[in-house]
């Protein structure tokens, strides 16, 4: 009772931060920006939800299993926000046709 | 709760439906395998939705990650063409005239179409039954495995099996009949970020083969699926490379690709020889002729991925 | 309890769905790419609300190889040098990191 009370809380959790980062992703003016939203959806949301079920998973077995695909998601989302803001930085300071493009940083080179 | 799952049924076709006419209309060819991988994993929920989680696993781990690298990867080699030798086509001018294209398109959508309602008719047709699963679960105690995929997959239909893998193994020839392996050099990525993430995940992505592997004996899982897995963890080293690939040695590389398909057909044989007929398994060791093919079919099936990954034939004057 | 998680991956599903439409605008590589690693983890978690939903644990196994074949994916992207920006003229970029090689189309 008190367990799926808890899941239903967390995965509501979650699911507001997915919304949310969403909704970022969608808005927001720059790829920097975006990118923030996204590692707000992934760790957050993904995370509220997973622990939320943890509490629904039987067993040693599925609770090891949500908890090492949390750990994954978690190191692998976060590096890959940051090479993909690394690689759009180095590319050529390329910025969002949303806006004014940014005075470029001066040892990238002309062009 | 099944109204819901209706729901979710009918939004994840319209998801399909609207990201592969988006993947296949779409002029930015980028665009098209970021779509791709998104549809690979679209597809993936629907197998999921279907009570197939063998297939789940299988294209995510092939449809969305594998080609999904390897097609970007293509994308970068036809830039790199394009650069040394233009052709200053230009994609998007078409050829032929717009009342021509018109006509053939409308030809197209009149034969899909046709296509389409005849197939809906057919299935509404088929006489309610339960299928092969009362006939499979009568016969599961003499598979020798627990999981009916792999009972059907590497026993009752092992020929069918060993016929895909003699498939992998000759596409992989016919890439490697194209030409010898062009290194184009990888964007460098300063700082540990990515190391630290190559250093994290290339085990990872091994032990989940590696439990992919042993858990197809009694759930979902299996060779393709570990193999696909393995050769992801195959892909990360090759993407991490400083500066040139690491040259595999010649002889134990090709023995590898054929070890599979060796494997399966002496099992072929020895059950030719010895009784219960071609790609029979004496029934006492059908356990461990299935894991001993399923051990040599994933390392067939991941050297194969990753080879058609990194392209051409090893370059063998280089030693 | 069935019924609330599959509610749950449904609007998952729909949320996610949403945010392709950032893949089809771009405008650059990067904000396609994460968007689409905002769908794989997105697919993550309704992977495994649908397990739970269906009573399928085998679902986590899923749930992992999604993860792990999306980040596959995003090292493959964060490796190629030549792929096409908004604003390139038409030969594409040469790479315009730290180091600079001898035969990299400059623009």
């Amino acid at each position: 009772m008190i367990a799926d009370l808890l899941t239903v809380v967390l995965v509501v959790a979650g699911l507001a931060f997915f919304a949310a980062g969403t909704v970022g992703v969608l808005r927001f003016p720059d790829v920097y920006t975006r990118l923030h939203a996204l590692t707000k959806a992934d760790n957050l949301g993904l995370g509220l939800v997973i622990a939320g079920l943890l509490f629904q998973a039987d067993g040693a077995t599925g609770v090891l299993g949500l908890l090492l695909v949390w750990a994954l998601v978690l190191a692998s989302g976060t590096v890959v926000a940051h090479l993909i803001a690394q690689r759009t930085r180095t590319h050529g300071a390329f910025e969002s046709a949303d806006r004014e493009p940014a005075t470029r940083d001066p040892e990238e080179g002309g062009g | 709760m099944s109204a819901v799952l209706f729901v979710f049924d009918v939004m994840l076709l319209v998801g399909i439906g609207g990201v592969a006419w988006h993947c296949l209309t779409s002029t930015d060819l980028f665009r098209a395998v970021v779509l791709f991988i998104a549809l690979g994993l679209l597809l993936s929920m629907a197998w999921v939705r279907l009570e197939a989680p063998d297939i789940a696993l299988a294209e995510a781990a092939i449809g969305a990650g594998v080609t999904g690298a390897l097609l970007l990867i293509t994308l970068e080699r036809l830039k790199h063409l394009e650069a040394l030798s233009p052709t200053g086509r230009d994609p998007e001018h078409s050829t032929g005239s717009s009342a021509g294209r018109a006509l053939l398109s409308g030809v197209v959508i009149a034969l899909v179409g046709a296509l389409g309602l005849l197939l809906i008719r057919a299935l509404l047709a088929q006489p309610g039954q339960a299928g092969l699963q009362p006939l499979v679960d009568a016969q599961m105690h003499r598979s020798g495995v627990d999981n009916p995929v792999t009972g059907v997959l590497l026993n009752f239909r092992a020929y069918d099996t060993f016929l895909e893998l003699a498939v992998i193994v000759l596409a992989l020839l016919g890439a490697w009949s194209l030409g010898r392996h062009e290194s184009v050099p990888a964007r460098p990525v300063p700082g540990p970020m990515l190391p630290g993430i190559l250093r994290f995940l290339t085990p990872v992505a091994i032990v989940t083969g590696v439990y992919l592997l042993w858990a197809g004996t009694h759930g979902p899982g299996g060779a393709f699926q570990a193999g696909a897995v393995l050769a992801a963890a195959g892909i990360l080293i090759v993407l991490g490379r400083p500066r040139r690939l690491p040259i595999a040695p010649d002889q134990p590389l090709r023995l590898g690709l054929v070890a599979g398909v060796a494997l399966f057909l002496g099992v072929g044989v020895h059950g030719l020889l010895f009784g219960p007929g071609f790609m029979g398994y004496v029934e006492p060791w059908a356990y461990w002729l299935i894991l001993a093919i399923e051990v040599a079919a994933t390392l067939s099936i991941a050297l194969a991925l990753v080879a058609l990954f990194i392209g051409g034939r090893p370059h063998e004057e280089d030693r | 309890m069935s019924l609330f998680l599959a509610a749950a991956a449904t609007f998952l599903l729909f949320t996610v769905l949403l945010g392709l439409v950032r893949v089809l605008r771009g405008p650059g590589s990067g904000d396609r790419m994460l968007a689409a690693q905002l769908f794989g983890t997105a697919g993550v978690a309704i992977v495994l609300l649908l397990g739970f939903a269906l009573d399928a644990p085998a679902l986590i196994d899923v749930g992992l190889v999604f993860a792990l074949l999306s980040a596959v994916a995003a090292v493959a992207f964060v490796r190629q040098q030549r792929l096409p920006e908004p604003g390139d003229g038409g030969a594409g970029e040469g790479e315009r990191g730290p180091t600079m090689r001898e035969g990299s189309d400059d623009r």
